[in-house]
């Protein structure tokens, strides 16, 4: 049995609409709508979709914010909304959008105060600490008010606060959002680090598909609050990475005309292409254009990621 | 309650860069009790009659005024947790987020206590002096229900604030329990001054264990008096205590988490 246990898990919300001035009109909106997966101790797993599509609502329901309309949860074997007390203790949630941090106070503060409210021994905290300061390299921030830190720095030590119990399960939601690449860059690799050194669990949504291709090995991709896809990254891959992109120029200007490609942009010397390879072989397409001119240099590179996610989106948005 | 009170705690740290706001905050309180002394000088010239002497009267409206400390951000940060979706980092942790409110905002307004009653009594030694006969150990016993009031407020806006757990926007509420107490607590005049039926109506009320029965009885200290206002305070504290946790529990169940 996994860490986290769904089974047709839904969600419904009641919207009143005005209609009139006096009368209303409730809609009932389905935002997760009977999901159901399963999440392996120590696994990294992304949990995406577009806007609205009921990614936030789920971590809800797991952490026992939200309570779900109907359907089965269970997180540590813990039932999220009768547990919730319970389970607290066990699971980490970081909100990129969202302080748990005093804002006027350093963060040794809100460790502090975190510390009393796991009920953590003064001794068992200032160990915790020191190793996530070692980890997170926030020692240097331990005593500067959280006004005054980047966002950077407040996500790590707002990651540090999520974790400063020792939780078994870390729901990220959206932990990278408006950080600079570099910023971002070393969270992810903090990010792998507690998953490798604690065997923590991390449930990371993200529309950032760096962050997936660069922490995840599986991914559940959810829209109009239904699981449209879930698989591992190397087989989405290699079902849906059936398009090249083919970059080439030539010596001289050419008169481009291939038939079966897509051209995605286009010079006097210079084209980029976008081959389909399903129904045509690369070395003919290669063939095909060196016999075009003298390459001088050539590229051929998988579609990006998010150009295969976003397809995913459109495909199989509308079930 | 080890953790109630380390929040509480790190409250009044937080909220000690607010000082110079509870000092301007102040100068406002300073303005109204000005005001009450020229407006009940006229009222007393025309041989009015409260039960109080002047001198009473002026300290029973000061010291309502140095402890109806700013309550407004109770509901408005219920609210703002509620439309922002902050709640959802307050209520995933292990404690009880009516009570964290609570020692959160009593940590906020401990010292604007402190330095309101400071300031109103600074004022009242200035206009009228201080009360003849009046014993040091009455100011004690009267500050312990001066906080008991405290804390009754804060429970009882706390209790109204999670209105917003159902309809997101708990001003209103909040807004005619502030003129309530104004009114019918003894915040603007002792309550004794309303028609008689009223005045028994309201005086078991919990609205006047928050403002009129402190007042008077720190001005006109006896020990029954003391002790009714201690009994009262505590019994309405238990069972507003009670319902906030209630409606809390309910509520919750229906709460709409906006911002994801």
């Amino acid at each position: 049995m996994g860490v986290i246990t769904v089974k047709d898990l839904r969600k419904d919300f009641i919207a009143a609409k005005r209609k009139g001035f006096l009368k209303r009109e409730y809609l009932k909106i389905e935002a997760v709508r009977g999901i159901s997966f399963e999440v392996e101790e120590g696994e990294i797993l992304a949990f995406i979709g577009p806007n609205g599509a009921g990614k936030s609502t789920t971590i809800k329901m797991l952490t026992g914010i939200l309570n779900p309309t109907s359907g089965y949860a269970r997180v540590l074997g813990l039932d999220p909304q009768r547990d919730r007390k319970k389970l607290t203790y066990k699971i980490g949630t970081v909100f990129g959008q969202k302080s748990q941090l005093w804002f006027h106070l350093p963060p040794k503060d809100t460790f502090e105060l975190l510390g009393s409210i796991y009920g953590m021994e003064d001794k068992e905290l200032k160990k915790r600490v020191d190793y996530l300061c070692e980890i997170l390299e926030i020692k240097d921030l331990l005593d500067i008010p959280v006004r005054k830190m980047s966002l950077g720095q407040r996500i790590k030590c707002e990651i540090a606060a999520s974790i400063l119990h020792k939780p078994k399960v870390i729901f990220l939601d959206e932990p990278t959002i408006g950080l600079d690449v570099v910023a971002k860059k070393n969270l992810r690799s903090l990010i792998k680090r507690i998953n490798q050194e604690e065997n923590t669990t991390i449930f990371l949504t993200s529309h950032d598909i760096g962050d997936i291709e660069k922490l995840c090995k599986r991914m559940i991709i959810i829209n109009l609050g239904q699981i449209i896809m879930d698989d591992n990254m190397k087989r989405l891959k290699y079902n849906y990475d059936n398009k090249k992109i083919i970059s080439l120029r030539y010596a001289e200007d050419i008169d481009f005309n291939l038939e079966d490609v897509k051209i995605l942009s286009k010079t006097n010397n210079a084209v980029k292409l976008e081959v389909d390879m399903e129904d045509r072989d690369i070395d003919d397409i290669l063939l095909k254009l060196f016999k075009l001119g003298k390459v001088e240099d050539i590229s051929i590179s998988s579609r990006p990621l998010e150009d295969i996610i976003a397809e995913i989106y459109s495909i199989r948005g509308e079930v | 309650m080890k953790k109630y009170l380390k929040i509480f705690k790190i409250s009044i740290k937080n909220n000690v860069t607010y000082f110079k706001d509870f000092i301007i905050g102040n100068v406002f309180t300073v303005i109204i009790v000005i005001i009450f002394f020229f407006l009940w000088k006229k009222l007393y010239a025309q041989n009015i009659k409260t039960g109080f002497t002047f001198q009473e009267m002026m300290w029973y409206l000061i010291v309502g005024e140095s402890f109806t400390l700013n309550y407004n951000r109770i509901h408005r940060n219920v609210a703002q947790d509620i439309k922002s979706g902050d709640i959802a980092y307050k209520i995933n942790k292990p404690y009880n987020y009516t009570l964290y409110i609570l020692f959160d905002t009593l940590g906020r307004n401990l010292l604007d206590f402190y330095i309101s009653c400071f300031i109103s009594f600074a004022v009242g030694i200035a206009l009228v002096g201080p009360i003849k006969g009046y014993k040091f150990y009455y100011l004690f016993f009267s500050m312990i229900i001066m906080l008991c009031g405290v804390i009754l407020n804060h429970i009882i806006h706390i209790t109204i604030s999670l209105s917003a757990l159902w309809v997101e926007e708990n001003m209103p509420y909040a807004w005619i329990y502030g003129k309530i107490v104004f009114i019918f607590g003894g915040l603007l005049y002792p309550i004794s001054l309303l028609p008689k039926w009223m005045f028994k109506v309201n005086f078991y009320m919990p609205w006047s264990f928050v403002v009129y029965h402190i007042s008077k009885t720190a001005v006109k200290f006896n020990w029954n008096d003391f002790l009714f206002t201690f009994l009262g305070q505590v019994i309405y504290i238990l069972m507003f205590l009670f319902l906030m946790l209630t409606i809390y529990r309910r509520g919750v169940k229906m709460l709409n988490v906006n911002g994801g």
